[in-house]
């Protein structure tokens, strides 16, 4: 199994796509720091403080999980659409392992790109805040945040896999997504407005992974991973059992 | 035990059948041309004897075993079924890695079969670059990869050039040479003609005849073309001695059913003047055609 992982991975290294990917994900967390950064104590945002490091690396997260949930859907659907599944499965005719790999190997991508987005965070924020005579202030909370954007970009890394494996159209599944994020979820929360099951959905969980403290409206750090998790999982086995069913012509 | 075997082998999609109660066996050693028109069923059952498509009825193994429960396939089969399967964007290099890797190959692999199709300094060119006779090269490097002791070809010669036909006949010749099982599908009777030593042919998904290529040719039978200025008096001379012959062109007479020199014979005995006198011998495509035209009429 370990070498069908390697083998992810390798696919992955050999794709400018991926490697793009990768390196976006510390860039535009820096970015969003610098912007953050930028804008305290103006128009009514709080001044740098104790809290600002906390924003910081809080603030990138929403765009980082989309770059892991699009590389994982584009590492799935670039097999079919490219059609490297022939090859893929006549390397490997078990094809359960393949998907358990892809999955494995988008989570692993996806934590990388969570830590590289840290880095990026901290690259900007460490002088920035030291030259305001501030300092990274580092406290549980801070390390929930930072352990919680890791997680959820791993986990949509292989929330990804599952939805291009159920979708085997890149574009389609890419637009799938996309609305789901970015839309679907907040037209129901428009229409459904203070409703208690909205706080169940994907994002929302997901969402609620990647904070110090548990809100009032929201789920825990616990409960949100393991909500996430079933997604997840219940999309994985899906896409499992529906590549292990399908011909490939 | 036969090194590939169908037993039964049906697949249908909807209402349509695609392959129909497919039975065979293919010994170690030989190229054998998978031959028929479009829409025959040709890659339906490579894909089948491959894994990729469950058959509806019966199976397809390698030495007994399924592909899928082969231990290493990549060891056992090699297998080129589309010219399209890379990434543009990749390496070829980097596509042969990725294979060996899954296939828990050296890596190292990668690079000599690069060697031995002849794209040696084409390892660093992403794919998309690729002609599609450099693409079809790099299919073959992918089978090879592994060293199997069978090859499995769906229409390789598809897009090459003429000098990629010569260049894809020697290689196939070659690995029949190392003892290999050659499997090569293809549409182009004559490019298989060259190449093969067995012929499976089908149509309509069902197996016409699976036998030796010169089995095959010699089933049909063969013409002696003379070119001659008195056509009609030759024709009733040959009619005479008990040879089937028919005036083909205004100083042409085709025999069947005898030799050149049965024909020598007839001219010398009426003193005839000939121009030319030349044997054709029926080609796989004359006998694809009267095979499948009888099948076609029985059923």
């Amino acid at each position: 199994m370990n070498h069908l992982i390697r083998t992810e991975l390798l696919k992955q290294r050999t794709l400018r796509t991926f490697r793009a990917g990768v390196v976006a994900a510390p860039l535009v967390a820096g970015l969003v720091t610098v912007a953050i950064f930028g804008a305290a104590g103006k128009q009514g945002n709080d001044p740098l403080g104790a809290e600002s490091f906390g924003h910081a690396i809080s603030g990138p997260v929403s765009v980082i999980t989309v770059i892991a949930l699009i590389l994982g859907v584009i590492g799935m659907t670039g097999e079919y659409r490219h059609e490297t599944i022939t090859t893929t499965f006549l390397s490997t005719p078990r094809r359960g392992e393949v998907v358990l790999a892809k999955l494995a190997a988008h989570s692993l991508t996806g934590a990388l790109i969570g830590v590289l987005s840290l880095a990026g965070s901290v690259a900007v924020a460490l002088p920035w805040l030291t030259l305001n005579d501030i300092g990274l202030h580092v406290d549980a909370g801070t390390l929930r945040v930072a352990g919680g954007a890791i997680g959820a970009a791993a986990l949509y890394g292989a929330l990804g896999v599952s939805v291009g494996a159920l979708i085997r159209n890149q574009t389609a599944a890419c637009a799938a997504v996309l609305v789901w994020l970015l839309a679907a979820e907040g037209l129901l929360g428009d229409v459904f407005s203070g409703s208690d099951f909205l706080r169940w959905l994907p994002v929302a969980a997901a969402g609620d992974i990647v904070r110090a403290e548990a809100s009032a409206k929201g789920l825990t750090v616990p409960v949100a991973i393991a909500v996430f998790s079933a997604y997840v999982a219940v999309l994985a086995v899906a896409a499992t059992r529906l590549t292990l069913r399908r011909d490939v012509t | 035990m036969a090194a590939i075997e169908l037993r039964g082998l049906t697949k249908r999609f909807g209402d349509i059948t695609a392959v129909d109660d497919l039975t065979l066996e293919l010994s170690a050693g030989t190229i054998t041309g998978f031959l028929g028109p479009n829409g025959a069923g040709k890659t339906t059952t490579l894909r089948m004897l491959l894994g990729l498509v469950a058959p509806t009825a019966g199976a397809a193994t390698f030495e007994g075993r399924r592909y899928v429960d082969l231990d290493q396939p990549a060891r056992h089969v090699g297998a080129v079924l589309e010219a399209s399967s890379f990434h543009p964007g990749r390496r070829a290099v980097d596509h042969l890695r990725i294979l060996a890797s899954a296939a828990e190959l050296p890596l190292h692999r990668a690079t000599e079969a690069l060697s031995q199709v002849g794209l040696a300094g084409f390892g660093r060119r992403r794919v998309g670059g690729f002609s599609l006779g450099m693409r079809q090269r790099l299919g073959l490097a992918a089978a090879l990869l592994g060293e199997p002791t069978v090859l499995i070809l769906d229409e390789p010669a598809n897009g090459l050039d003429p000098e990629g036909v010569h260049w894809l006949r020697a290689f196939l010749r070659s690995q029949a040479d190392l003892g290999r099982t050659v499997v090569v599908s293809s549409h182009l009777l004559g490019e298989v003609s060259q190449t093969v030593d067995h012929v499976v042919i089908l149509d309509h998904g069902r197996l016409v005849t699976s036998a030796p290529l010169t089995e095959l040719t010699d089933r049909t039978t063969a013409a002696v073309v003379v070119r001659t200025p008195d056509a009609d008096r030759f024709r009733a001379g040959l009619i005479e001695s008990g040879i089937a012959a028919t005036v083909t062109g205004p100083d042409q007479v085709t025999a069947t059913g005898t030799t050149p020199e049965a024909m020598g014979r007839v001219i010398a005995a009426n003193g005839l003047v000939i121009y030319e006198m030349r044997l054709e011998q029926s080609n796989l495509e004359d006998v694809f055609f009267a095979l499948t035209t009888n099948e076609r009429t029985m059923s």
